[in-house]
């Protein structure tokens, strides 16, 4: 096969990908294929629907619906570029005064036929309209009569003027009015952001970053690996230097609700010289260092310290899942047979039965059930307020401090810049090619009236506006 | 709701019905349905201002807030579409039905302001909810054209109207769900590291967008016109209100619903 001949059928290829047909019947395909995610989102968790949607025939299906636009924006680009010709209608001569067929008639090929003049706009109502679009009783046609010519042409200028056209008055006292010149230019655009933001996710998902960690108030975090939890070893290559130490954490609840009006962390970063002080919130990401922070939780850890005969056998600060209340964690003890379990009642009331329970989610009386066993055996049971102490087995188990934690979200996103220009890319193109549609007219003065000439897409309902526009104009004169 | 607040409702709710119904009946003169559904969107416009500055954020916290707001620009969409098309003011004033409907399934859900949610307190969001609202409105707009489309057969000046409209109002519509879907993802990026979740809601707006681009395609491609595109969009306006409207029924699996109450619509 020559190079010509490969080329030829190349291009061939590329036609039938990019055909109506192809794209048309690719669409529905994905159509069909989001509606059977969507029946399993009613089901499945997230992350389970998203290795559904990664799965190969999924990804096959967007790959030829990618290579369909790229074909369709390539074969469709030759026509694009002859829709982006300069304006026409005020090149092809003047209006002249003497009569309509002087004025160039709308072009063929659109929507509607051509327009020859305002009261042929109007005939296929048959009905008088004033300016305004609403019908008129004969007093106010009569009236509309009498108005001067030249106000009735600034209210032309001005309809054109209000939806987006720019205006030009002719040597021979005729108007032009254009906008939308580039329109055609949107689909191609729109299309080829669609390519451009799947290559954004694509970076994002191979070379993004994203870990969640548990810092609590008063310490700090250095951005290793194994700070992160459940971070995958390819996810661990890709951690981003950073660090930051935690000032303060300040939740805000409504009324006793599980429901934050506030929550926003005080850090500093990098941790050492040179550190400054952020906000980090969940509505808006921080940067720090290579990544950014977001503030995606809440919670408490504890503060412990376990003796024996006076001495101290162990102590710390446990990262423990027990907020909201409701949620139980249990406390390590290393190299005991103990299970501690422990529960928080951020604002303790009795309830009917003397069952703890809590006014709300804010700290006030806080309390925490503790129950201590060795192998199935209840060693302890306990309700004891924050700073007291559960004794079991010989052993004093000191509760002193409950210590506001953070679940911060760290992450790097290269592919959020490219996913930011195709999103704005795609609404440019949409704007263009549906609200801002290719429009062209010529507007000259004849005897009785106006005629009218029209260009490109040019709805009747629109025509029929401007035509109302014109008649009382044309009956003025 | 305050007792001004709930005149107001009172007084949106049945302007609306009253254009809506006078409008499908053809009874009362063209003015009067006008008048009416201006009424309702004065009356509903009040309602929401008084709300905006006793809640201090806009429309968007709950299926209540999102009722108003969506009925809200409805009708201001039916307004704006009568004053530009005279000759469809008709198609525009039914749509004080739907707004009334949109209005009284609000009702259904606690009616009490609440503040915003940490999630909800950014700009992105407003502007998520903003162009959520408009797509909706003009769906809908566009549903009515196709429903009247549909119901004046083969009559060939209002036939051709509507066909435009059905169309126009639907370009329209996918416009503001594009950027929907944009502004969601962009700020599903930037709170949860993800443009995209497969939320329940994130999957029904992705197979309503591509339902509403083959109907355009088909247009596009096909020459769809007239009553075969009016059935068409009318399919794809069933998965935009599913999409719309849906949000509450599919209770505590999507992060998109923001009613204090997860027990139900009811409770």
């Amino acid at each position: 096969m020559t190079a010509g001949a490969a080329t030829r059928w190349a291009w061939r290829g590329l036609d039938a990908l990019g055909s109506r047909a192809a794209s048309v019947g690719l669409m529905a395909a994905l159509l069909l294929y989001v509606v059977l995610l969507l029946g399993w989102t009613l089901t499945s968790p997230p992350a389970v629907v998203a290795a559904i949607a990664g799965g190969v025939p999924f990804e096959a299906a967007y790959l030829l619906l990618a290579v369909n636009t790229v074909a369709c924006a390539a074969v469709f680009w030759r026509t694009v570029r002859a829709r982006c010709q300069p304006y026409t209608l005020a090149s092809t001569g003047s209006a002249q005064t003497d009569g309509a067929e002087s004025v160039p008639p709308g072009r063929v090929g659109q929507p509607k036929g051509p327009l020859d003049s305002a009261r042929g706009i109007l005939a296929g109502l048959g009905r008088p309209f004033r300016p305004d679009g609403v019908e008129a009783p004969a007093s106010a046609q009569r009236q509309g009569e009498r108005r001067s010519a030249s106000s009735l042409d600034r209210r032309v200028r001005r309809w054109f003027a209000v939806r987006g056209f720019r205006t030009r008055l002719q040597p021979d006292g005729s108007l032009h009015a254009r906008r939308g010149r580039f329109s055609a230019l949107g689909s191609p655009l729109f299309h080829l952001a669609l390519v451009l933001a799947a290559a954004g996710a694509l970076l994002e998902d191979r070379a993004g970053f994203s870990g969640t960690a548990l810092v609590n108030e008063g310490q700090s975090f250095f951005g290793e690996p194994r700070e992160y939890l459940g971070l995958s070893a390819a996810q661990a290559a890709r951690a981003p230097q950073l660090s930051f130490s935690v000032k303060s954490i300040h939740p805000e609840y409504y009324g006793e609700a599980l429901f934050f009006t506030e929550l926003v962390a005080e850090v500093e970063g990098p941790v050492g010289p040179g550190a400054t002080r952020h906000e980090v919130r969940l509505s808006g990401s921080t940067p720090v260092g290579e990544g950014e922070l977001t503030l995606m939780g809440f919670g408490y850890s504890l503060e412990y310290a376990l003796r024996r005969g006076g001495a101290t056998v162990d102590e710390g600060l446990s990262n423990l899942l027990i907020f909201p209340p409701g949620r139980r964690d249990a406390l390590r003890l290393p190299g005991l047979p103990y299970a501690v379990f422990v529960e928080l009642f951020p604002d303790f009331v009795a309830g009917p039965r003397g069952e703890p329970r809590t006014r709300g989610m804010a700290l006030g009386d806080a309390r925490l059930g503790v129950t201590v066993l060795r192998h199935r055996e209840v060693l302890a049971r306990q309700l004891v307020p924050v700073g007291g102490v559960v004794h079991f087995d010989g052993y004093e188990l000191a509760l002193p401090r409950l210590v506001p934690q953070g679940q911060f979200r760290v992450r790097r996103s290269p592919g959020v810049a490219v996913l930011g220009v195709a999103f704005a890319l795609m609404l440019l193109g949409l704007f263009l090619r549906l609200l801002w549609t290719r429009r062209e007219a010529l507007v000259g003065p004849q005897a009785g009236g106006f005629a009218v000439a029209l260009e490109g897409e040019w709805s009747r309902g629109a025509a029929l506006e401007l035509g109302a526009v014109l008649e009382p104009v044309g009956r003025g004169r | 709701m305050t007792a001004l607040e709930a005149t107001l409702f009172a007084l949106a709710l049945a302007a609306g019905l009253a254009a809506g119904v006078g409008a499908v009946l053809g009874r009362a003169p063209p003015a009067a349905w006008r008048a009416a559904l201006r009424l309702g969107a004065a009356a509903l416009a009040a309602h929401v201002a008084l709300r905006w500055w006793r809640a201090g954020h806009p429309p968007l916290m709950g299926t209540f807030e999102v009722a108003l707001a969506d009925t809200l620009l409805l009708w201001l969409v039916a307004l704006g579409w009568a004053r530009r098309r005279p000759a469809q003011r008709r198609v525009a004033a039914m749509l004080g039905l739907p707004g009334a409907a949109v209005l009284a399934q609000g009702l259904a859900f606690p009616t009490r302001p609440v503040p915003l949610t940490i999630s909800e307190q950014s700009w992105w969001v407003d502007l998520h909810a903003l162009v959520a609202y408009l797509g909706l409105a003009f769906y809908l707009a566009a549903a009515a054209a196709a429903a009247r489309r549909l119901a004046v057969g083969a009559e060939p000046g209002e036939g051709a109207l509507l066909d435009e409209a059905q169309h126009g109002l639907t370009a329209v519509g996918f416009f503001f769900h594009t950027a929907l879907m944009v502004t969601g993802a962009w700020y599903s990026v930037h709170v949860f590291g993800a443009f995209w979740r497969w939320d329940p809601i994130e999957a029904l707006a992705l197979v309503s967008w591509l339902a509403f681009a083959l109907a355009l395609h088909a247009r596009l491609f096909f020459r769809w016109r007239g009553r075969r595109l009016a059935v068409a969009l009318l399919l794809c306006a069933a998965t935009a209100l599913a999409l719309y409207k849906g949000v509450p029924w599919l209770g505590p699996i999507t992060f998109h619903r923001f009613d204090l109450s997860f027990a139900g619509p009811s409770s």
